[in-house]
């Protein structure tokens, strides 16, 4: 049991869809504590963006973060991530799709 | 009918010549240069991370990387999906915890995909892909 799945809780479709596949409960809310058991975590994106935006932050400025030059779309997005009051600003920030992934992603570490 | 070919001038072209190579050194320090003059769409440089952090992330990237050190099956991983509706892509990242010689925590990116407009097929295709490679 080493890989956790975060998904944004709000496509319920798909979190349900990957639950089946990993024949988890489909009884869930995203807001709810997990097991270790459970691998595909929904994530309540909309009240948490805010802090996992501020994790990616903190992350990357102690030097925690390695990425492959290979991941230039990843780059790129952290490069224009642009956010006013720490809310990301989707329409001027290039592939904001995958820095949203990401974010969701370090939900899976608890680094001080 | 096609009008034309699109041809990219970066700054390699006028070493030398209009650039003086002192002053390139001088002007790859700052955040626009790559899309100034090395004819790279960058659009806006973003507020929230600095050049030298993301820098640091590359080299760490290149430190680390997957090609020296494998993706173990041991390692805690973590993997972030924003599901795409209708109009907007799909983002999947997936990320390994790592420890390093010095006993520092590290994480890396060992795959990162972005789906555009993504149906939940091929979504779907992608995390399956993972569960098997990952051993889960």
């Amino acid at each position: 049991m080493n890989v956790a799945y975060y998904i944004d809780g709000s496509n319920r479709a798909m979190v349900n869809l990957l639950k089946i596949r990993w024949q988890e409960s489909l009884s869930w809310e995203s807001n709810e504590s997990f097991g270790s058991n459970v691998k595909i975590r929904p994530v309540n994106f909309s009240t948490e963006h805010k802090n996992m935006l501020s994790n990616l932050h903190a992350i990357i400025s102690k030097g925690y973060l390695a990425i492959e030059e290979k991941h230039d779309k990843l780059l790129t997005s952290l490069r224009t991530a642009y956010a006013e009051e720490l809310n990301l600003k989707k329409d001027v920030t290039s592939y904001s799709d995958l820095l949203d992934a990401l974010r969701l992603s370090l939900k899976g570490y608890n680094i001080e | 009918m096609l009008l034309g070919h699109k041809i990219i001038l970066d700054y390699t072209v006028g070493l030398d010549k209009i650039y003086d190579r002192a002053e390139i050194e001088k002007k790859k320090l700052e955040p626009e240069f790559e899309r100034e003059y090395a004819g790279k769409y960058l659009s806006r440089i973003g507020n929230i991370f600095s050049s030298s952090q993301i820098d640091e992330c590359q080299q760490l990237g290149l430190e680390f990387s997957t090609d020296k050190i494998p993706v173990s099956l041991y390692n805690l991983k973590s993997v972030g999906i924003d599901p795409g509706f209708s109009s907007s892509g799909t983002g999947i990242v997936v990320l390994e915890h790592i420890k390093t010689e010095d006993n520092k925590h590290m994480i890396r990116v060992v795959d990162c995909h972005l789906i555009e407009k993504g149906t939940q097929t091929r979504s779907q295709k992608y995390y399956g892909m993972y569960g098997l490679n990952m051993g889960t």
